[in-house]
C-alpha cells in the first residue's frame, strides 16, 4: 500500500468506503484494512511502543470503526482523519489504562506515552521519498506535530512541555502543516476540490 | 467573518488533530457548513496529516487479519439514534436521494472541470497559432517594404544597368551596378557571388581611362543578396570589376583574382 500524492484517488476510495459503511456492508472493513491498516498500526505503535500491544489496539480500533459505521459524517472531515483519530485515541486510552502501566512497570517509563519525541523512527519508515519529506521538516515543527498528534497534548500541556508560549504553538502548528502541504501542491486538483466543496456545501444547505 | 484570519489562527489544524473542546468543535463544524473555503482548507490540512502519518506505516503480523475478522464476527454497527417525532422517518430514503444527487453533482463537477481543461488547452493552441501567424505576417510585411524600396531604386529615371559577368574562375558569378548619372548615385547588386574565405574580401573597382579606381570592399552573406548596396559614384566609368583580395582590400587589383567584370555602354 503505497501512499501517493493522488488525493483524487484517495477521495474516491473514501467515498466508496463511506458508502459501504453507511450500508453496514462488511466489505468496508476489507477495504479499510487493505488501505489503512499499516498506517493506523504505525500511528498506534508510535504511541504504545510495542508491536504486540499495537495490534491489540488496532483490533479495538477496527471494532470501534465498525460499531460507529453509521456515525461518520463527511461534512465534518475526511474519513482517514476519522479512522486515525479513533486509532490515536484508542492507543492513548490504552497507555493511560491501569493494565498498561502495570505491564510497563518492569521497563519503567517516565512518560505515560511511550514515544520519544524525536529520533528512533528511522527504522520504521520504509519509503525513502517520504523519509526525505520528513527530514526536510525542521525538528521544532516535527516535535510539535508529534506532541500534538501522537500524545494529543493540549496546547496548555505543550506550552508546559516545550516552554513555548501558547500563541507561538498555534502558529507553529499551522506552519508545520503548511510545510507538509507544500510537498503536496497540485493546483488542478485544488480547483476541482473547491468545486466539489462548494457543491457539497450547497447540498448540505439543501439538507 | 474574516476567513483568512480564521484560517491563520490555526484552529482548523487543531480541529483535524482533534485537540479542541466539544464546544469549539461544534463551532468549527458550524463554520464548515457555512464557508466552502474552510472545507477546502481543512481538506488540505487533512491530506497533509494523512501523508505525515503514513510515514510511520508498519506491517501487521501475517495472522492478524484472521484474528481481526474473528473478533468482528459478532459486532454490528450501532444503530443511529431514532429521529425525534415530527421528522419524516425516511432518513434512508433521503440519504439515497442525497447520495444520488451528490454522485450526479460530483460527476457534473468532474465533467465541467475536465471539459474546461480541454477548452483551455484548445484555446491555448489557437492562441499560439494566431501568434505564429501574426509573426509570419509581420515578417512578410517587412520583406515587402524592403522589396518596394528596392524596386523604387531600380526604377529611378536615368538608371543604367551594368551587368558584371563571371570570369573563367567562376562563370556563374554575377553582379550588377545600377548607375545613375542624373542623381549621381550608384548601387551594387550582388546576385551570385560565393562567400569568400574568412581572410578574403571582395573589392569593387571602376575602370576610368584604363586605370582601376578603388570603390571599396564588401562582404557577401545571406542578407546582401536581398538588397542593393550604395557605392561611391564615379564619373566616366568604362567598366566595373570585382576582385577577391586579402581582407581589408588592396591598393591595386589582383587581376588573377578577378571574379566578375562588365563594361558600360
Amino acid at each position: 500500500m503505497l501512499m501517493t500524492n493522488n488525493f483524487e484517488k484517495r477521495d474516491q476510495l473514501e467515498q466508496q468506503i463511506a458508502l459501504l459503511l453507511s450500508r453496514s456492508d462488511r466489505a468496508a472493513i476489507d477495504l479499510i484494512y487493505q488501505n489503512y491498516a499499516e498506517t493506523l498500526l504505525g500511528v498506534i505503535k508510535r504511541i504504545v511502543g510495542s508491536h504486540e500491544i499495537a495490534e491489540e489496539v488496532l483490533q479495538d480500533t477496527f471494532i470501534k470503526i465498525w460499531k460507529n459505521a453509521l456515525k461518520y459524517e463527511p461534512g465534518k472531515g475526511r474519513l482517514f482523519t476519522w479512522f486515525a483519530n479513533i486509532a490515536r485515541n484508542t492507543a492513548i486510552d490504552k497507555v493511560r489504562s491501569a493494565g498498561f502501566r502495570k505491564s510497563k512497570e518492569t521497563t519503567s517509563t517516565e512518560n505515560l506515552v511511550s514515544i520519544d519525541v524525536l529520533g528512533s523512527e528511522e527504522s520504521q519508515i520504509a519509503d525513502a521519498g517520504l523519509q526525505k519529506v520528513l527530514d526536510s521538516i525542521d525538528p521544532k515543527y516535527r516535535q510539535l506535530i508529534d506532541l500534538a498528534y501522537f500524545q494529543a497534548y493540549s496546547q496548555r500541556e505543550i506550552e508546559e512541555e516545550l516552554g513555548i508560549p501558547l500563541g507561538t504553538i498555534k502558529t507553529r502548528l499551522r506552519k508545520a502543516i503548511e510545510i507538509l502541504r507544500e510537498k503536496l501542491k497540485d493546483d488542478h486538483l485544488k480547483q476541482l476540490l473547491t468545486v466539489i466543496a462548494t457543491l457539497t456545501n450547497l447540498l448540505n444547505d439543501l439538507h | 467573518m474574516d476567513i483568512k484570519a480564521y484560517i491563520a489562527s490555526g484552529i482548523l489544524e487543531q480541529y483535524a488533530f482533534d485537540l479542541l473542546s466539544p464546544a469549539e468543535r461544534s463551532e468549527v463544524e458550524a463554520n464548515l457548513q457555512q464557508y466552502p473555503e474552510l472545507v477546502e482548507e481543512l481538506r488540505q490540512i487533512e491530506y497533509a496529516l494523512e501523508k505525515y502519518l503514513s510515514l510511520y506505516q508498519d506491517k501487521p503480523s501475517p495472522d492478524f487479519q484472521q484474528r481481526l475478522n474473528d473478533s468482528l464476527e459478532n459486532v454490528v454497527p450501532d444503530p443511529l439514534p431514532t429521529p425525534p417525532p415530527g421528522t419524516p422517518p425516511t432518513r434512508g430514503g433521503t440519504n439515497w436521494w442525497l447520495t444520488g444527487l451528490v454522485v450526479v453533482a460530483l460527476a457534473a463537477a468532474a465533467w465541467l472541470f475536465f471539459d474546461n481543461q480541454q477548452k483551455d488547452r484548445s484555446y491555448q493552441q489557437l492562441a499560439t497559432e494566431y501568434q505564429n501567424l501574426q509573426l509570419d505576417c509581420d515578417e512578410t510585411t517587412e520583406t515587402n517594404r524592403g522589396l518596394l524600396s528596392l524596386l523604387q531604386t531600380i526604377r529611378q529615371s536615368g538608371n543604367s544597368l551594368i551587368q558584371m559577368r563571371g570570369t573563367d574562375k567562376d562563370t556563374t558569378a554575377f553582379a550588377s551596378i545600377i548607375y545613375n548619372a542624373e542623381t549621381k548615385k550608384s548601387y551594387l547588386d550582388i546576385i551570385n557571388l560565393a562567400e569568400p574565405a574568412a581572410d578574403k574580401q571582395y573589392q569593387l573597382w571602376a575602370i576610368v581611362d584604363g586605370t582601376p579606381v578603388d570603390m571599396g570592399v564588401f562582404d557577401v552573406n545571406i542578407d546582401t543578396s536581398k538588397t542593393l548596396q550604395e557605392v561611391p559614384f564615379i564619373e566616366n566609368v568604362q567598366a566595373f570589376a570585382v576582385t577577391l583580395e586579402p581582407r581589408g582590400g588592396s591598393v591595386s587589383p589582383t587581376l588573377e583574382e578577378m571574379v566578375v567584370i562588365g563594361a558600360t555602354g
